[in-house]
């Protein structure tokens, strides 16, 4: 078989999709050939490991954050410390941001801004952060010596760190000085076109009461709203983390007048989530169902 | 617990980065030191300690689950058995295994390392790809259908998508065999 063809029968069959003879055929092939076993279980580990979203999400986080963990802190671990962690989002874009990256580039828009986007983002953020050692040759073997020197004894898991474990890493946001600073990014997403002709979200109003967040609006499309869209939060301190994920609702604004044909229609788009948010600027971001693509980016500043 | 004390399983079930960045900055160097301690590098002690909250998120999943002991013992904990397979993996051509560096921990926990383990082989040969792929792929696992992927990717068929989609694949799944973990973990599961 050849590989395409081999890589399309195992999909159809983890998916179920192989039925009557093809699939006993398939399944007799399973059992004597230890070559297509260890091939299947490979696709579905696949399916399984890369297909959880919410694992996926967590690990480009901790990737971002595990980046701009610099070396030097490894002494101060044992102290309770301010958090620096302003210094954050260096690590990859969201992956909606790529979606939008990726369909400016289509349109012949403007590549050579949003590359050079994330390093200007690293300047705006990591104002508090002197930059990180970047020679970690050197940085690696100094720290080597200065915990051997320091003494090196084991350590014991058996006690909860002291009360230094109540960082103030999760306190509100007030206390930093650039807590309700803007996102660059975020912010080019609410000054550009919207990206979509098919999906056009107007008078869009983001709102916070405490315990709530609220989003009211308009979307005009021609198209069904069946598929689904989904109000995501992100905040201006961590924007490559997602906070809160909802899908929103949409009731028809009907026209007094019949259309002669299925132009566009208006729907009240709205949702509401539960949330308690700390100090800061936060924006929404309206995707759909599946995509990665920006319809509509607004702020709200929670004091 | 200690009622002052941030609720770290929370954080980690919520994903919330704030919080993560506190219980990297809380709890990392003194993993890394032990780490570091036993042969590793800084870079081992953060995949070994992204490993280890990857390990604690499946816990804190389950629907059941209540740490038994303090936070971060159990991440510590996790952190050792990580480490230790890393290390006794290793061996099998050059290094001896220290008596500590394995320690007993349940099965369940046993295999939600295991799956850690799978899941980072697979991440780091994912970031591999070319962000076109990744986009390409992470559609295609999230069960995204063909017609739809052909539109938000911006390809002209159906039939590309398909063409593409496999060529991605082909080279993810190439990158996970040529892999050494990837035998490692094959030969753990038999």
């Amino acid at each position: 078989m050849e590989k395409e063809q081999l890589y399309e029968t195992i999909e159809a069959y983890l998916e179920g999709e192989l039925t009557g003879e093809e699939l006993a055929a398939f399944e007799r092939e399973l059992t004597t050939d230890q070559s297509l076993a260890r091939e299947v279980a490979l696709h579905r580990s696949l399916q399984n490991q890369l297909g959880d979203q919410p694992k996926m999400a967590l690990r480009t986080t901790l990737d971002a954050i595990a980046k701009d963990f610099p070396e030097s802190d490894l002494d101060a671990g044992d102290q309770p410390q301010s958090p620096n962690g302003t210094g954050g989002s260096t690590g990859g874009l969201p992956f909606w941001m790529w979606g939008l990256a990726f369909f400016l580039v289509i349109g012949g828009g403007v590549t050579w801004y949003l590359l050079t986007m994330e390093d200007e983002t690293v300047s705006t953020l990591s104002t508090e952060d002197p930059p990180a050692e970047e020679d970690p040759a050197t940085t690696d073997a100094e720290t080597n010596t200065a915990l051997s020197e320091a003494g090196t004894e084991e350590e014991t898991p058996a006690e909860e760190p002291a009360a230094s474990a109540a960082t103030p890493a999760t306190q509100g946001a007030a206390a930093r000085p650039d807590a309700y600073g803007t996102n660059r990014e975020l912010e080019l997403l609410i000054s550009d076109e919207p990206p979509s002709r098919r999906y056009s979200f107007t008078e869009g109003d983001l709102t916070y009461n405490p315990g709530f967040i609220t989003f009211s609006g308009k979307l005009t499309t021609s198209r069904s709203v069946e598929e689904g869209f989904y109000l995501n939060l992100y905040s201006n301190q961590y924007p490559d983390n997602r906070l809160l994920r909802g899908k929103m609702t949409f009731s028809e604004v009907k026209e007094n007048v019949p259309q002669a044909f299925a132009g566009p229609k208006d729907y009240i788009a709205a949702y509401t989530g539960e949330t308690n948010l700390s100090p800061a600027l936060y924006y929404g971001v309206i995707t759909t169902g599946d995509s990665s693509i920006a319809l509509w980016v607004g702020k709200v500043r929670v004091e | 617990m200690n009622s002052t004390q941030p609720d770290f399983l929370s954080i980690v079930r919520s994903g919330d980065a704030a919080g993560l960045r506190s219980i990297y900055q809380e709890f990392l160097p003194r993993v890394a030191r032990h780490i570091m301690n036993k042969g590793g590098s800084f870079d081992d002690a953060k995949d070994v300690f992204q490993d280890a909250i990857i390990v604690l998120y499946e816990k804190a999943r389950q629907p059941d689950f209540e740490l038994t002991s303090g936070f971060y013992t159990f991440l510590f904990g996790v952190c050792r058995n990580i480490w230790g397979n890393r290390l006794q993996k290793k061996s099998r051509t050059e290094v001896t295994i220290p008596d500590d560096a394995k320690y007993k921990s349940d099965t369940d926990t046993e295999e939600l390392i295991f799956q850690a383990e799978e899941n980072r082989l697979f991440w780091d040969a994912f970031k591999k790809l070319g962000d076109d792929c990744q986009r390409l792929m992470r559609l295609f696992f999230e069960k995204t259908k063909m017609e739809e992927i052909t539109s938000l990717m911006g390809y002209g068929s159906v039939n590309y998508t398909k063409k593409r989609k496999f060529v991605c694949k082909e080279q993810l799944v190439r990158f996970v065999k040529e892999d050494e973990r990837f035998e490692e973990l094959a030969h753990k599961t038999g």
